[in-house]
């Protein structure tokens, strides 16, 4: 089995778990005005970023502000159990779709960065050499699932035993680059973005780094979670769009829901971006794999997208809200704006179910659904 | 064992050369895109680096019909991943004087599009999957490769290293397919006969 012993989440409403679940319990959104002009983009956007002078300095070495951002959210995961980070035996594995491509913009100073971070193998190196680990990391760049991809990723490995315990980090920052690029793509909302809402009007963008750590076990501990399942699968249909029938969702949700009973599953906690696409295509994928009475939630509205981290950050924030036994409300959705009828959750919900599925999917067509089980048996 | 190895300037399929007639580098891909009469002229709109892994999976699956498209997988192993459309996208926005950031080439700027692309050609709904490594290490493309198959929905693999590094540098791939009868130590020796010297 493979169990998760620590995690951290580093973004706008906090530097630790605890402290950004807080502010998202409490209703508090990370999201705010950035000007164009600030950014060096054409239009004025929506978007979550982090106040790194909040966080601790780790090293007289450069490093880039979003290998700062990592370095810290593993450090603090690291803090909350005992593991051998140096051993041979413990894996890193970076999920993130741009990395370091700041250092690309002309227009950013780094010059005290070696150029050659600006690949992601190279960061991740970096990342592992200054926790003392010696084993060669493994980057996972699969579009907005890389978060997923990454966890998947991470229990294979454990369950083939070819690692003992992973570090898991989820990183993408704010940049010039994603911003225009979104912004080229018409996918950004002008405002406050609104999940499955009739009135949703696209994404905001956010920045994060967010860490799980997971090691092997044969015996599983009362309230300590576990990743059960993990599916990936492609739509084969489009390389910047979704599937109109949900295909590569669907397939996903049926290899992890297989076998249960929905009313065991408190929530599916989906991608749920706030484009128009996405949300229809998520509630079909949902209603063909017969989980239309299942809670659905989204947390886009409390801190963005935040791409290479939302799999692993939203993972914790599932794990957390089930721990209080509640599910966190879809922050920004009141009408329902889908096509299909599907139980969207817009208030805190009580729930005694032990098992989430995270949902989500990404460019190049993939798709990729999480199944997460806490323990409760002693 | 079905392979395919691609260099900068020669084509080595199933390990009996491809005629390339001397082109060298992208020249050589679209040389082979003609002479082989894939209609699929998408492939003009593709980058490099998709440009290399669909020559590359046209070659290597032929005819598609040993494809079970629910239950093959995709995974792509490099070490540059976009970092070619990240640059030419870049140029695009670097200038406030001239910044005419485009949907079509920012959508090439993910590591994983390849994969994409292959999917959507052969009709494949298993999984996709792209990662990126510090060096060719044999043993960890294979272990990467082979971990697609620890999904009991999927029989089969296509993939391995693929890399297309910055500017005019040479690009590489080494791919293969693999089911759950293909011995790990086989594939590993495969990309042992064949090493890849990253262009970095």
């Amino acid at each position: 089995m493979v169990e998760i012993i620590g995690h951290n989440i580093t973004c706008a409403l906090g530097i630790t778990s605890e402290s950004a679940y807080k502010e998202i319990a409490s209703g508090q959104c990370g999201i705010s005005l950035h000007k164009s002009s600030s950014h060096g983009v054409s239009e004025d956007f929506m978007a979550s970023t982090v106040d790194t002078r909040t966080l601790p300095s780790y090293s007289d070495q450069p490093m880039t502000r979003l290998e700062h951002m990592a370095i810290h959210s593993i450090t603090d995961a690291l803090a909350r159990c005992d593991i051998d980070i140096t051993s041979p035996d413990t894996l890193f594995i970076l999920s993130s779709t741009k990395g370091n491509i700041n250092l690309l913009d002309n227009n950013t100073t780094n010059s005290n960065i070696h150029p050659s971070r600006v690949n992601m193998p190279v960061m991740a190196t970096f990342i592992a050499r200054h926790f003392g680990n010696s084993r060669q990391p493994i980057v996972v760049s699969n579009a907005c699932i890389s978060g997923l991809s990454a966890l998947i990723l991470a229990k294979r490995l454990i369950e083939t035993r070819a690692c003992e315990t992973a570090v898991v980090v989820g990183a993408d920052e704010l940049t010039r680059f994603t911003v225009s690029g979104f912004q080229s793509f018409k996918a950004l909302s002008p405002k406050r973005c609104q999940p499955f809402d009739k009135d949703r009007q696209g994404l905001n963008l956010g920045e994060a780094t967010a860490t799980i750590i997971l090691r092997h076990t044969d015996n599983p501990t009362k309230d300590r979670w576990y990743l059960d399942a993990g599916s990936i699968h492609n739509d084969a249909n489009h390389i910047s769009g979704p599937s109109r029938v949900g295909e590569g969702s669907y397939r996903a949700l049926t290899d992890v829901a297989d076998g249960l009973n929905p009313h065991d599953i408190a929530v599916i906690n989906t991608h749920g971006t706030a484009t128009l696409y996405n949300d229809e295509m998520e509630s079909i994928a949902i209603d063909r794999a017969g989980l239309s009475s299942v809670n659905v939630n989204a947390y886009k509205g409390y801190l963005g997208h935040t791409l290479g981290a939302a799999g692993i950050l939203e993972s914790i924030l599932s794990m957390m809200s089930i721990d209080n036994h509640t599910i966190l409300p879809t922050l920004g959705y009141h009408d329902i704006g889908v096509s299909r009828p599907i139980n969207i959750v817009n208030r805190p919900l009580h729930t005694d179910a032990n098992m989430f599925i995270k949902l989500l999917s990404g460019f190049g067509g993939c798709n990729a659904a999480a199944r997460f089980r806490k323990e409760v048996v002693s | 064992m079905r392979n395919i190895v691609i260099d900068n300037d020669r084509i080595i399929l199933n390990n009996q050369p491809v005629d390339t007639s001397e082109t060298i580098g992208q020249a050589m891909l679209t040389h082979v895109y003609k002479m082989c009469g894939f209609a699929y002229p998408k492939f003009y709109k593709m980058d490099s680096l998709c440009r290399l892994g669909f020559i590359a999976t046209e070659l290597l699956l032929g005819d598609k019909t040993e494809i079970d498209g629910d239950s093959h997988a995709i995974v792509a192993i490099g070490y540059s991943g976009s970092i070619n459309t990240d640059s030419r996208y870049c140029e695009t926005i670097c200038d406030s004087e001239n910044y005419f950031p485009s949907p079509s080439v920012f959508v090439y700027t993910l590591a994983n599009i390849v994969t994409g692309e292959i999917a959507i050609r052969n009709k494949i709904y298993g999984e996709t999957s792209s990662y990126l490594i510090d060096s060719f290490d044999s043993a960890l493309v294979t272990q990467l490769l082979f971990s697609a198959l620890a999904d009991p929905t999927i029989k089969t693999v296509t993939g391995g290293w693929i890399d297309a590094p910055a500017g005019d540098k040479p690009f590489s791939l080494r791919f293969v397919t693999v089911g759950r009868d293909t011995s790990p130590q086989q594939i590993i020796e495969f990309f042992n006969q064949h090493p890849v010297e990253i262009n970095r």
